[in-house]
């Protein structure tokens, strides 16, 4: 397994060196920056007995997807047959949904598994983040179709057949995407401060999205660039500026519940929460980061905040996609 | 007394600070933002009754003459505006959640106090024709707590604060001609519950609701006529739907004896009509319609018949909330 894993780091290296491409910023569309070959290789592999093991899965911006034992920190398999992973989401079986952005597709891996149990054609559309009703098994993925093309919010039911889709002229475009315990829907299009970003609200069996106005912790808030929205377990989580701000949203309203301020660098990216008890707040957070020191997944308590429980890094490539797979057995 | 002029409190309380009576404290609150940014050239404010609806989709109080529902002013500076209760000389309060507090406006739509509600955020409020009495419910606390019912006595800025054992949201209140006061939320389950505050009690005791099941709160008043308590329920048989019960009120309980359903102008259920107002045999409010069936529209309907409007206005609303009338 290590083996692998420095082969994709050294392969890395190269591209690095060749073309010193970055991304400009978190979430923003992922650039032609993977190493060459890796897909072709599809050199995907994972330990046995993983599917005891609660699992981190995180899509790297270097095209792989490095797989953890969440509560051990150690790597555990890795996923090299997408082209760039981005947002992902998990199923009530543990199943985990990762959004492929330029292959316009979204794989489905069973817990553990190295290779796509399903997938789906997002095309024409380029899928950037996902969510599941763990109630209906629907699957709803946000689309980000670039400046030149609206998006759209594609929903699968029961995570097959063929989406219907859900436009939004206000948000244009969608960047994160969560149900909540009642199969109701939030999205943002994350917003770029100027303009902010903007919400909208899908009910459960709902026709069309809403666009809700939703408040922060001062009358006179307004959401600048907004990296994603989850799920806890209770409330809305919104990482917005290094910190998590809860909402909840009720019938068409959003109303400001509280905050999770992070020392360290706080959250910039991809965000999940772990949740292992139904109905209940989730008790950790994990949030992908990138910056000048490094890439980084950092684990939180939750929702209390502070330093970090542990600061992950091995095989960590400029997150932008993280979901928890809880074991299965 | 509370109709004095928030100008007239500071001034009362700058005089009290060289040495005087203790003031009534005044409300730490911006109060300069709400004001009527249009009125209808027409509109003198003599035009009885008004009908106020809180629009929390553009943090706007549209004031609109009846019967016809012509918006005759629009009042702006709120952030997110939602239940609207009045009192008997046309003034109106009406809530608002993020900036945690209650203005109060007059009958022609001006600013004429505000009162704060530091621990929460304020949904619904209800009027005491017994004592001038105004109660707030605040819909959650501040920190992810349970919400409270608030209860200014008659010219105070500081309120009594309720809660019901196992209640975690407070949406709306209406008093009886008796003081009693009624109000609605949901449990720390989710669970819709109905509780009242009798007059002079010290404590709130829920009512166990029989004959029916009411899934989501909406608004709460009391019919003088048939005295019986109105209960709203955003969601009722648990769909997005809206709909009215009639309760009759006994010791420990509320029997639902009567169930009003609401059509909007093309035929279809009201999707969400969150608080609305009866009077006069009528029942105002809007729909707050993100089902699609309709934009969201301000409605007038049959009181007690319900079913299709009499009048309509769909050209305004963005999330209405509240609706109160001003007589």
């Amino acid at each position: 397994m290590n083996r692998s894993l420095s082969f994709g780091l050294i392969l890395c290296a190269a591209a690095c060196l060749c073309s010193c491409v970055a991304p400009s910023q978190q979430n923003a569309a992922p650039e032609a920056f993977r190493p060459a070959g890796l897909h072709s290789l599809n050199r995907s592999w994972m330990d046995a007995g993983v599917s005891k093991q609660d699992l981190l899965y995180v899509s790297d911006d270097n095209g792989e997807v490095t797989v953890y034992r969440y509560w051990q920190h150690t790597l555990v398999g890795a996923l090299a047959s997408l082209t760039q992973p981005m947002g992902e989401c998990v199923d009530s079986a543990s199943n985990v949904y990762i959004t492929d952005y330029p292959a316009k597709k979204i794989f489905e891996f069973a817990h553990g598994g190295t290779r796509p149990i399903k997938q789906l054609d997002d095309s024409p559309d380029s899928p950037y983040a996902c969510s599941v009703d763990t109630i209906t098994g629907n699957l709803a993925v946000a689309n980000d179709d670039g400046a030149s093309k609206q998006g759209n919010i594609a929903i699968w039911s029961k995570g097959s057949g063929t989406p219907k889709i859900y436009g939004d002229s206000k948000l244009y475009n969608f960047k994160a995407c969560a149900y909540d315990s009642a199969g109701n829907l939030l999205t943002t299009n994350g917003g770029n401060y100027s303009p902010p970003a903007s919400f909208a609200w899908l009910p459960k069996g709902g026709t069309q999205l809403s666009d809700i106005h939703v408040p922060g912790p001062n009358p006179s808030w307004t959401w600048g660039a907004v990296d994603g929205v989850e799920w806890d377990g209770k409330y809305f989580g919104i990482s917005f500026d290094y910190s998590l701000y809860r909402v909840i949203v009720t019938h068409g309203q959003a109303y400001y519940v509280g905050m999770t301020s992070f020392t360290s660098s706080g959250i910039r990216g991809p965000f999940w929460f772990y949740n292992n008890k139904p109905g209940s707040q989730a008790t950790e957070l994990v949030g992908g980061f990138s910056g000048s020191g490094g890439s980084n997944v950092y684990y939180w308590s939750y929702p209390g905040g502070g330093s970090p429980l542990y600061t992950l890094t091995h095989g960590v490539y400029k997150p932008v996609g993280v979901a928890i797979s809880l074991r299965t057995l | 007394m509370w109709r004095g002029a928030v100008s007239i409190a500071l001034a009362l309380w700058l005089s009290a600070c060289g040495g005087g009576a203790t003031p009534p404290v005044p409300p730490d609150i911006n109060l300069h933002q709400v004001r009527s940014a249009w009125i209808s050239p027409g509109f003198r404010g003599a035009v009885s009754p008004l009908l106020f609806v809180s629009d929390a989709g553009t943090a706007e109080v549209y004031i609109y003459k009846l019967p016809a529902l012509t918006v005759v002013a629009t009042i702006t500076g709120f952030v997110q505006p939602q239940g609207e209760c009045s009192g008997p000389k046309g003034d109106v309060w009406v809530t608002d959640a993020s900036s945690q507090t209650i203005f109060e406006l007059s009958h022609r739509g001006q600013l004429d106090n505000a009162l704060n509600d530091s621990r929460g955020f304020p949904e619904g409020c209800a009027w005491d024709p017994s004592t001038g009495n105004l109660a707030v419910t605040s819909l959650f606390g501040v920190g992810s707590s349970a919400g409270n019912l608030l209860v200014f006595a008659k010219s105070s800025y500081n309120p009594k604060v309720y809660g019901t054992r196992g209640q975690y949201y407070y949406n709306f209140a209406g008093y009886d001609g008796s003081g009693n006061l009624f109000f609605d939320g949901r449990g720390t389950g989710g669970n819709f519950m109905l509780s009242e505050l009798s007059k002079g009690a010290s404590l709130p005791h829920a009512l166990a609701v029989k004959g029916g099941t009411i899934y989501f709160p909406g608004m709460v008043q009391w019919d003088a006529t048939n005295s019986e308590l109105i209960v709203g329920d955003q969601s009722c048989g648990n769909a997005y739907v809206s709909c009215l019960y009639r309760l009759r009120i006994g010791a420990k309980s509320a029997t639902i004896v009567g169930h009003l359903d609401l059509k909007g102008y093309s035929g279809s259920p009201v999707c969400d009509m969150i608080q609305g107002v009866v009077f006069n045999k009528q029942i105002a409010g809007s729909d707050n319609d993100f089902c699609g069936y309709t934009p969201s529209t301000t409605y007038v309907w049959p009181y007690p018949g319900g079913g299709s409007p009499t009048q309509h206005n769909s050209t305004t609303d963005s999330t209405p909330v509240g609706a109160a009338i001003s007589l």
